[in-house]
């Protein structure tokens, strides 16, 4: 009989007791499905939605950039024969040359890249020493001063040398030999004999001593320019901004009373500018939506100051203009623009250069790097109704492997004890997903709902308390394991037609617990 | 006299909880056989609350189902009790010479192993052990009355008895071998769990005790000590109108103590812990880290006050008996047994068993039938029957004392088989 009792043995061990296991002590607030610093604190502890987007970041550096330029000059040997005193410079010229630079006069040029490549061919029948100085490009102090010596050559057999120079980190000085030219560059060239005494200190200089020079700039990208910028127009390449506020909310709508939008422009170029937004357009690509901007600022001309030069400022030497429009619910539609939830702005704006023309004296400057930015910023004062304002977050989930406690849940509930401040009642549901990011299972029983705080003359002072429930089973678990992310998905409602204001202080207090039926174990 | 022990038998057997057993009064030999030889194999469980199919389910490492635990709830008292004992046993008796003839004496060697597991359980350990926290949602679990005990020991009895005109004096000095001993007691204690079950916080203190907890085989020596069992047995007509005369036995046994070695572990538990879950500052911030950051590992840590390794001297589980035996007919033989066994977590324990011999009186061998009654013990009440069979050369005995826990195993409780067999030389 004892043997008949204990012969069969089994590996599963202990008893299942009910146990009420403490898990998580939490909290949800509005920082929780927004970004933490899109939700500030403003007058009266009431919340604001603050965002601010970059719409527009237009760079003018590719509208006057210094072309590639070549430069030739042939010089040659004097049509009857010289006998040449070797002491003296066979050949020495000044090249004056100007760049073909479009919507600009310029004054000076800090290059940031790009070279000069030099070729030089030669018939003289004796060596030769070849100088080229650049004096209008300085770098470090130092003038551009080139010196290469060059072998005989001869009518039917010229020798030829090439080099090229870094110009990065030169400033070009654009004004020309007698300093009154725009987009001008001068340079000394030089022929020496390099042996004055050897054979002779004469040389028989005749009309077939050729020697020309090429000088071709290459590359050239400025990072700074500096004259005088003509009036142009100028409109963006691209026409639309992500606008993310927004990006966690899935469906549904968020009615606010007010809002307000300060359309701010940053001019970093030192340049007039008078701007124009002649559309804007908020669209939400989800469900189809779009408002046009309507009011006042549309379609006004917009006056953007220059920036300055600061020399003294740290890093950028520009002190740049910032000029703001307000836009409210009093004098544009931007209740409905928001009330779409629009994930994307699209515009149509322009900016005119130097609408009055040459006013700063050849003082206009721009830095490659920086141009014109246009910065939407909204303040949205959290008095708002949500219906159905449907949010969803994607966090990681891991449940572990099945020997580390977890297998001995047989069955139960975890229970979900909310404590909720907030005056919007908010159904949830976790999704499992796999790895393959397939969902496969859901967590909450339907219909789990956090009641809403009930406001007392606008003010909820005392949390609403609801309990929630996820069923839990050996099943359950089995396909938790293979999960990898969960979706949690929450949907907000408001009771009734009022807007409500939300608080700072509101929270939702949750504790999740697990009511399992559970395997003890006593080793 | 005889009256006021019936009365005493009456009153006992109301309170009575215990375990019956063999006795070594056995080992002397009253017959006219030179010697004997014998094995005695018994194995009990019982309970006031823990039912059979649990106890089964344990001992399988099935584990019984929730509603097997369920259907203890109604039977949880104040103080609950449960308690296995096991015994595996050879002996030799061999009557001695005597320089009177009317004294009988006899030598025996007796060679045993007791294996126990004793507990004693509130009301709030047992409920907390068996049916979870969920029901001290909102109050403590007080954790005081909590007693576990686990013991095996090996002992070789020398032993010596002698009679005279029906008087019989046996005593049994034993060299003992400790083999396993483990301790859990409870000096106070514990859990609230708060009403939605959001936090727990306990406290306890006690000690837990294990013998060497390296050895792993079940019959390793871990502890050497001493015992002394003696009997004294005396006839006693406690049935006036019946001719046969009883016999009534006083007896003690393992009256000794064993030091358990200097690998004994002691762990003095004294403290508090708390748990309220993983806390985060927001629910979407609970990652790993964090949670690997506050992972209740350092429960023991608060828990264990100290730890001490060495010898400990623990007395045996002293068992005192009284037991009457007579003839109550030609075929009926009573026996009715009241027992103590001391630091057993038991109560005394009142057993009474009738043989009646089924065959005619004529024949050589005897086939008895064997009932069972007991009450107490570590339950109230236990039925069961067996058989024996008594022939010239040889003894054989098998049964059970308790049915009712066989036949409805998931409300009741009891669990005894027994089996002896004993050759007898001439």
């Amino acid at each position: 009989m004892l043997l008949a009792l204990f012969s069969c043995k089994k590996r599963k061990e202990g008893w299942t007791i009910d146990a009420l296991v403490p898990m998580i002590d939490s909290q949800l607030d509005l920082k929780n499905i927004f970004d933490d610093d899109l939700i500030q604190v403003g007058n009266n502890d009431l919340l604001n939605l603050v965002y601010q987007n970059e719409i527009l970041d237009l760079k003018l550096a590719d509208d006057f950039t210094i072309p590639d330029t070549t430069i030739s000059q042939i010089n040659e040997g004097p049509a009857f024969n010289l006998a040449w005193d070797k002491a003296n410079p066979l050949i020495s010229d000044t090249n004056e040359s100007k760049f073909e630079i479009p919507n600009a006069n310029l004054t000076y040029a800090l290059i940031k890249s790009g070279k000069i490549k030099f070729k030089v061919t030669s018939t003289i029948s004796e060596p030769t020493t070849i100088t080229y100085n650049m004096s209008s490009a300085e770098k470090d102090g130092k003038t551009l001063l080139i010196s290469r010596s060059m072998p005989a050559g001869s009518p039917g057999n010229p020798v030829e040398i090439t080099n090229e120079v870094d110009l990065s980190g030169y400033l070009l000085n654009l004004r020309g030999k007698n300093l009154n030219d725009y987009n001008t560059i001068f340079f000394y060239f030089t022929v020496t004999f390099a042996n004055p005494n050897s054979p002779s200190n004469l040389y028989n200089y005749t009309s077939a001593d050729i020697v020309t020079i090429e000088n071709s700039f290459v590359g050239i990208t400025p990072e700074m320019v500096k004259g005088v910028f003509s009036t142009t127009t100028e409109k963006p390449d691209e026409s639309s901004s992500e606008f993310d506020a927004f990006k966690q909310i899935r469906s549904g709508s968020f009615d606010v009373q007010k809002a307000k939008f300060s359309f701010e422009f940053e001019n970093r170029i030192g340049v007039d500018l008078q701007g124009s937004v002649n559309r804007l357009s908020a669209i939400n690509s989800k469900s189809g939506a779009s408002v046009d901007l309507e009011g006042d600022f549309i379609f006004q001309s917009l006056n953007l100051s220059r920036a300055k030069e600061d020399y003294s400022l740290y890093e950028v030497p520009i002190i740049p203009s910032i000029s703001r429009y307000e836009l409210n619910e009093g004098n544009s539609n931007i209740t409905d623009f928001i009330s779409i939830l629009p994930n994307e702005v699209q515009y149509d704006m322009d900016f005119v250069i130097n609408p009055l023309g040459n006013i700063s004296g050849g003082n206009d400057f721009l830095f490659s790097d920086y141009g014109i930015k246009a910065k939407l910023n909204m303040n949205i004062p959290l008095n708002i109704r949500a219906n159905n304002l449907e949010l969803i977050d994607t966090v990681d989930f891991d449940l572990g492997s099945p020997d580390e406690g977890a297998e001995l849940i047989e069955g139960g509930f975890v229970r979900v004890h909310a404590y909720n401040y907030y005056p919007f009642r908010a159904e949830i549901q976790i999704y499992t997903l796999n790895k393959d990011n397939i969902i496969i299972d859901s967590l909450m029983e339907i219909g789990s709902e956090i009641s809403a705080g009930i406001p007392v003359d606008k003010t909820v002072l005392e949390a609403e308390y609801s309990i929630l429930s996820a069923p839990v089973s050996v099943t359950k678990f089995d396909v938790l394991y293979q999960a990898e992310r969960a979706i949690v998905k929450l949907r907000f409602n408001t009771e009734g037609t009022e807007y409500k204001d939300i608080y700072a202080r509101y929270n939702t207090k949750i504790k999740v617990v697990g009511d399992f039926k559970y395997r003890l174990i006593v080793e | 006299m005889r009256r006021f022990i019936l009365l005493i038998f009456i009153f006992l057997s109301g309170l009575a909880k215990g375990q019956t057993d063999f006795s070594i009064s056995q080992l002397a030999i009253s017959d006219s056989s030179k010697a004997q030889l014998g094995l005695w194999a018994e194995q009990s469980f019982n309970s006031n609350v823990i039912n059979n199919t649990v106890v089964f389910s344990l001992a399988r490492k099935s584990g019984p189902t929730y509603q097997s635990m369920q259907n203890m709830r109604s039977r949880v008292q104040s103080t609950n009790r449960g308690g296995y004992n096991g015994y595996e046993r050879i002996y030799y008796s061999q009557k001695l010479k005597s320089k009177r003839d009317s004294v009988n004496a006899t030598g025996f060697i007796n060679l045993f192993t007791h294996r126990q597991l004793s507990s004693v359980f509130g009301e709030d350990p047992l409920r907390l052990i068996a049916f979870g926290n969920k029901d001290f949602a909102g109050k403590n679990a007080d954790l005081d009355k909590l007693d576990l005990t686990l013991l095996q020991y090996t002992t070789i009895q020398f032993g010596y008895a002698i009679e005279k005109n029906g008087y019989t004096l046996g005593i049994a000095p034993g060299l003992v071998v400790g083999n396993k001993y483990g301790s859990i007691q409870s000096d106070g204690g514990y859990l609230y769990t708060s009403p939605i079950g959001d936090s727990l916080f306990g406290s306890v203190a006690g000690q837990w005790t294990q013998s060497d907890t390296s050895s792993k085989l079940i019959y390793d020596p871990n502890g050497i000590g001493a015992s002394i069992d003696f009997f004294f047995s005396m006839p006693f007509d406690l049935f006036k109108k019946n001719k046969n005369i009883g016999n009534i036995t006083f007896e003690v046994n393992d009256l000794g103590f064993i030091t358990w070695n200097k690998n004994t572990l002691t762990y003095n538990i004294e403290g508090e812990y708390g748990w309220g879950g993983f806390k985060a500052p927001s629910l979407f911030d609970l990652n790993d880290s964090l949670i690997n950051l506050q992972r209740p590992n350092d429960v023991q840590q608060s828990l264990l006050n100290y730890t001490d390794v060495g010898s400990k001297n623990r007395f045996m589980p002293m068992r005192i008996s009284v037991r009457y035996q007579e003839q109550l007919s030609e075929k009926v033989l009573l026996v009715a047994t009241l027992e103590h066994r001391f630091m057993s977590q038991t109560l005394p324990f009142l057993g009474l068993n009738q043989e009646i011999r089924m065959n005619d009186m004529s024949k050589k061998t005897a086939l008895n039938l064997r009932f069972y009654e007991s009450f107490g013990g570590y339950n109230y009440i236990g039925l069961g029957s067996g058989i024996s069979i008594a022939h010239p050369k040889f003894d054989v005995i098998a049964g059970t004392r308790n049915l009712i826990g066989f036949f409805n195993p998931e409300y009741f409780s009891g669990f005894n088989v027994h089996l002896g067999f004993q050759w007898k030389f001439y």
